[in-house]
Formats: C-alpha cells, structure tokens, sequence
C-alpha cells in the first residue's frame, strides 16, 4: 500500500468525520465547525493530488517530478472563500444566539415558527 | 477588432464594471439606484448584441489548463433576464428609503451572476457561484428581522456544502481527465458528475434539495425575493445545463429531476396561504420545467425570471400576505392588473413570454415527460388563479386551520421601500419586456393558441374544484437538520440510479 494512498484514504476519512458532525450534532456552532473540518478535508486531497514528485514547481528543474501548480492556485481561492463563509457563519450564529437563547437547531426551528 | 479582443471587452462590460460599481458605491455610499440601474441597461445593450451575433465567442485564458470563457446565445439568453430584472428592481427601489448596503450588494450580484453565465470551466463556476452564495446571504438578511437571520444562515449553510461536494466533484473530474474544462466532461466519472451535480442542484434550488427556497425566498423583502427567484437561482442552473450539454449521464438526471421537482412544486404551491411562500414554491416548480428539457432551458429560464421577479415586485406592494384577506377593495386597480398579468403570463397564455417559452419545453419534452409536465402547467394556471379571481369582499376573517394561524400578522409583504402606489415604471418596463420576448419566441399557431387556452381552462376548473379546501401539508423537510440529510441521501441515490440506469 502507497504512502500517497493512505493519505487519500486518512483525508477522505476526515471529509466523512466531518460530514458526521454536520448531520447528527445538534449544537449549530458545533455544526459550523463540523463543516469547516470537511472544507479541510477536501483542501488537503487537492493538495495531495497535486503533490506528483515532491518537489515545489518554483525549486523544480524541469520533467515531470515537480508539483502540480493547477489545482494549487485554485486551491487557494477555496480556502479564501471558505475562511470568509466560516466567518460570516460564527458571527451571524452569535447574533442568532442572542435572540433565541440557544444553539440546539432543533429548538431554534421551533421558536422560529412560533414567532 | 479581433473577435477576442471583442470578447474581452464583453467580460469587461458583463462582469467587471457592476463588481467596480458595487465596490464604489458601497464605499462612497452615494449614487441611490443609479449603480444597479445604469449597469443592467449596459449589459442589457451588451446582451443584445450578443444575441444578434453570429458566432460564439471562446475566450481561453491558460491553455492547457482549461480555464474558459464562452459567450454564446445561451449566456447571452441568461444576461438579458438578468439585466432586465436588475432593471426592474432598480425602477422599482427609486422611491422610498431602503439600507444603504442594499443596490451595492446587488450590484456585485449582477456581476457575479454574469460571470456564472459566461464561465466554461469547473473552476471558475465555484467561485462565482460561492461568491454568489454570501452576496445572497446578505441580502436575505437586509431586513434585520430575527425571522431573516436564521433563514439566511440555513441558505448559507446548505449552499455551502453542496459547494463542498462540488469541488469533491471538481477533484475527481481533475484527477481523471486533467483539465477544470467543461468541454473535457463526457469523460469524467460518473461519481465525479453525481458530486457536481449536488452542489449545483443545491443552489438551484431543483427539487428536494433545493427545499431551502420558499423559506428564503419567502422571508426576504420583497425586492430581494425578485432577486432571488429572477437570478441567483439561474447561478445554480446555468452550469447544471452547461454540464447536461456535455454529459449523458448528467443529463438523465436532469430529465427525471426536471418533472418531478415541477409537480412536488405545483403540488404545495395549490394549497398555501401565504402569497409570499405560494410565489416560492412555483419557482421550485418552474425549475423544474427548466431543467426538465436542458436544450431549451435558458429559454424557459428567462421568461421565468422576467414573470417571477414582476409577480414579487406586486405582492411586494400588497397590504398582507394572507391572500384570503385580499380582495378587489384592499388591491388597488393598477396592482391588480399587474398581478393579472403577471398570473396569465406565467401560467403560459399567449402573446407573453411565458407561452413560447412553455412551448418549447413542450415540443423538446420525452414522452413520458410530457403528460406530467403538462399536469404542471394546469397546476400552475390554478393556483394563479388565487390571484385572477378575487372575491368581492375580503372573505371574513376566520383562522380555521392550522395552516393559516402560522402565517405571520397582516404585515406589509414588501418589508423596506413599501412605497404605497399603484404601478410605476417597473411594471410597464417588465410588462414590455415579456411581451418582446414573447414576440420574439413565437410560436403564435392555432392549434398551439388552443392548447395554452385550454390549460388556462383547465387550471381554472381545478381550483373551482379546489377553492376553500385545504390540505396540512407538513413543513418538516425544510429544517436545517432535515435539509443536510436530505442533500446526502439525494447523493446517494442519485449514484445508485444513475449507475442502475446507464450502466
């Protein structure tokens, strides 16, 4: 069994892990958090596909043993973006902390219809 | 010129002067609507000439790595109901106070919306579809309302993991054919399509993962759910036909999803209260007509966003929600032509835009498509027809079942700029705008005419049948813990039956 593809298969167990917590906890800050965990997730398999021979494409001295640059820079993007989403989430989760008195999605749900 | 240097200019015109436009005013804080409403009427020029263009315009900016742009009459079909909504909403926003984050939010929007539109490739789809997930957020939550902020986190979060699952979907498709290209598709996995597919059927609010919709849309002002249903829906199901283009398999998921997202649609649509919610579920049906012929759907897409966004600009104006407590005394004489015409329109009556485009879903519809699409259609026509008949008198007051005491107290639907007038300049300009565009898409035979009529005639039968009845239909797949679970199983399943179907 590879390195590369143990590591896909630890990285793949962490997305589901997180996926787990997004589903079956109740709490919404623990379920931001939850889906923060998948968001890593899935950035480190792209930076593991990218990885071909080890060597960073700067450092690289030309073949096929140098990183793939692609999925690198978008990577970043994602990052970005998801770092920004994960903000917003918390602070508006705060906000809505104060007016319902809880963090239980379930009872939220039930306080937002009876409103 | 060169033909790219010419395309280059369009990217310019569609996507980076509404961004600047936005960042301006929400920095200066000064311009009123004039951002919004002089960028829709550029795009809206640009979008035009684009349509009468010959030839698509490919624009590849890195190579070999697939990072595309295609302007073609699709976009083109796509910004033209985006300019001509973003148009509307800025007529429509010119009285009255409203936040001051509000048009340059929207603004962004418009651009990000265009950028959707014209990208080709994996990579640049997720970024302007997450960016336009957190403009959207911040609209729904303009109002400051307790009820809006938690509807807007629950579409933040949805949204946000299905755009996880779609760059899942991105990776795969990376990994096996090395390009983000969409052209590249019809050789990707098919668990990589399935992944791509989820995050988009999410923002596109198709069927039951897209269940989030009518809380969302049904809560936000009223300017913002013309938003909202008009365009940022589009954002999921421009690439979700893009890719069905280029690939069998997402195609057929489309094909099932299409009626079936119409029908469950329609189905809640008939027995709601609230106008606001009733006009939420008909967009989740009315994406399902669009996504049910994926080669037509930009038509259907457009007609749709210029009825949809009209008919939220009118309950906007509205003096409840209730529409038991609506009647020809609470609606004034100009609104309720607006409303009219914005039902009929909708419902698919010759000459607006509606029946053209309702045609050519219907002339490129399967044939076990046919029949439940056409269910839909008389569907649709009865539950409008709430708004066609209005009693005399305010039907009186009675709370009777369950349904109608959760609705909110009589509060104004609009929510910020309630201005209280009849029709203004957005309503001639959206009605103008259906009716070219139904005279542009044709369609005006006999027999064709005969069949529109007698769905109409059908429809209005139907809630003759239906009138005072109700039905407790439960809400309950719309809470957050329900939505995730629904998304994931939508995952599973639609693997399971696209690899039983096609393999």
């Amino acid at each position: 069994m590879s390195v590369s593809f143990l590591l896909r298969m630890l990285l793949l167990a962490v997305v589901l892990f997180g996926l787990w917590g997004v589903l079956f906890r109740r709490n919404l800050l623990f379920k931001v958090l939850a889906m923060d965990i998948m968001n890593t997730g899935v950035i480190s398999l792209y930076v593991l596909s990218a990885r071909r021979g080890g060597v960073a494409p700067v450092a690289g001295t030309g073949g096929d043993a140098f990183a793939d640059p692609l999925p690198q820079a978008v990577i970043v993007t994602a990052i970005v973006i998801g770092f920004s989403i994960l903000a917003l989430l918390i602070v508006y989760v705060m906000d809505l902390s104060r007016h319902f008195h809880t963090l239980d999605a379930d009872r939220i749900e039930e306080r937002w219809r009876r409103d | 010129m060169t033909e790219s240097g010419a395309g280059y200019l369009f990217v310019l015109l569609f996507v980076f002067l509404p961004l600047c436009a936005g960042v301006v005013a929400a920095v200066t804080g000064r311009g009123g609507t004039v951002p919004l409403g002089l960028c829709a009427v550029l795009s809206l020029a640009g979008a035009l000439r684009l349509l009468t263009g010959e030839e698509a315009i490919r624009l590849v900016l890195l190579g070999s790595y697939g990072v595309e742009l295609l302007l073609d009459r699709v976009a083109a079909t796509f910004i033209f109901a985006n300019s001509v909504v973003c148009l509307a909403v800025a007529l429509h926003l010119r009285h009255g106070s409203v936040p001051s984050l509000l048009v340059p939010v929207m603004t962004m929007l418009s651009g990000t919306a265009n950028a959707v539109f014209l990208s080709y490739d994996l990579f640049n789809i997720f970024v302007a579809v997450d960016l336009s997930t957190i403009l959207g957020f911040l609209l729904i939550r303009m109002g400051r309302k307790p009820r809006q902020i938690w509807s807007s986190i629950k579409y933040l979060f949805v949204n946000n993991l299905g755009m996880i699952f779609y760059l899942l979907g991105c990776l795969d498709v990376y990994r096996h054919v090395g390009t983000f290209s969409l052209s590249a598709l019809s050789g990707a996995p098919l668990s990589a399509v399935v992944l791509l597919m989820g995050g988009l059927v999410v923002k596109g609010g198709l069927f039951l993962p897209g269940l989030w919709l009518p809380e969302a849309h049904g809560e936000a002002d009223a300017p913002v759910s013309a938003l909202l249903s008009g365009v940022v829906v589009k954002i999921g199901l421009a690439p979700l036909l893009r890719i069905a283009g280029e690939n069998e398999a997402a195609r057929g998921l489309l094909l099932v999803l299409g009626p079936a997202a119409a029908l469950w649609g329609v189905f809640h649509a008939l027995f709601e209260k609230d106008a606001k919610r009733l006009l939420a579920y008909h967009t989740l049906s009315q994406v399902g007509f669009i996504a049910a012929v994926p080669s037509v759907g930009h038509l259907y897409a457009a007609a749709h966003g210029l009825f949809k966004s009209w008919l939220f600009l009118s309950v906007g104006r509205l003096l409840t929600r209730r529409i038991a407590a609506l009647s020809r005394e609470t609606v004034s004489r100009s609104l309720r032509v607006a409303l009219v015409l914005g039902s009929l329109a909708i419902s698919g009556c010759p000459p607006f835009a509606g029946f053209g485009a309702k045609l050519r879903v219907m002339g490129g519809a399967l044939p076990w498509q046919e029949p439940l699409l056409l269910l839909a259609a008389v569907g649709t026509a009865a539950s409008f027809a709430k708004f066609l008949f209005l009693p005399r008198k305010g039907a009186p007051f009675a709370l009777k079942d369950a349904a109608e005491k959760e609705l909110p107290p009589v509060s104004p639907a609009g929510g910020m700029a309630t201005p209280s007038r009849g029709a203004g300049f957005e309503d001639v300009w959206l009605g103008a705008a259906l009716f070219g565009m139904g005279l542009f898409l044709g369609g005006f035979e006999a027999k064709e005419i005969v069949k529109a009529v007698l769905v109409l005639g059908g429809g209005w039968g139907m809630f003759a049948l239906l009138r005072g009845r109700s039905l407790p239909l439960s809400r309950s797949l719309e809470t957050m813990e329900n939505l995730v679970g629904v998304l994931v199983l939508f995952l599973a399943v639609a693997l399971l039956g696209v690899r039983t179907w096609f393999f």
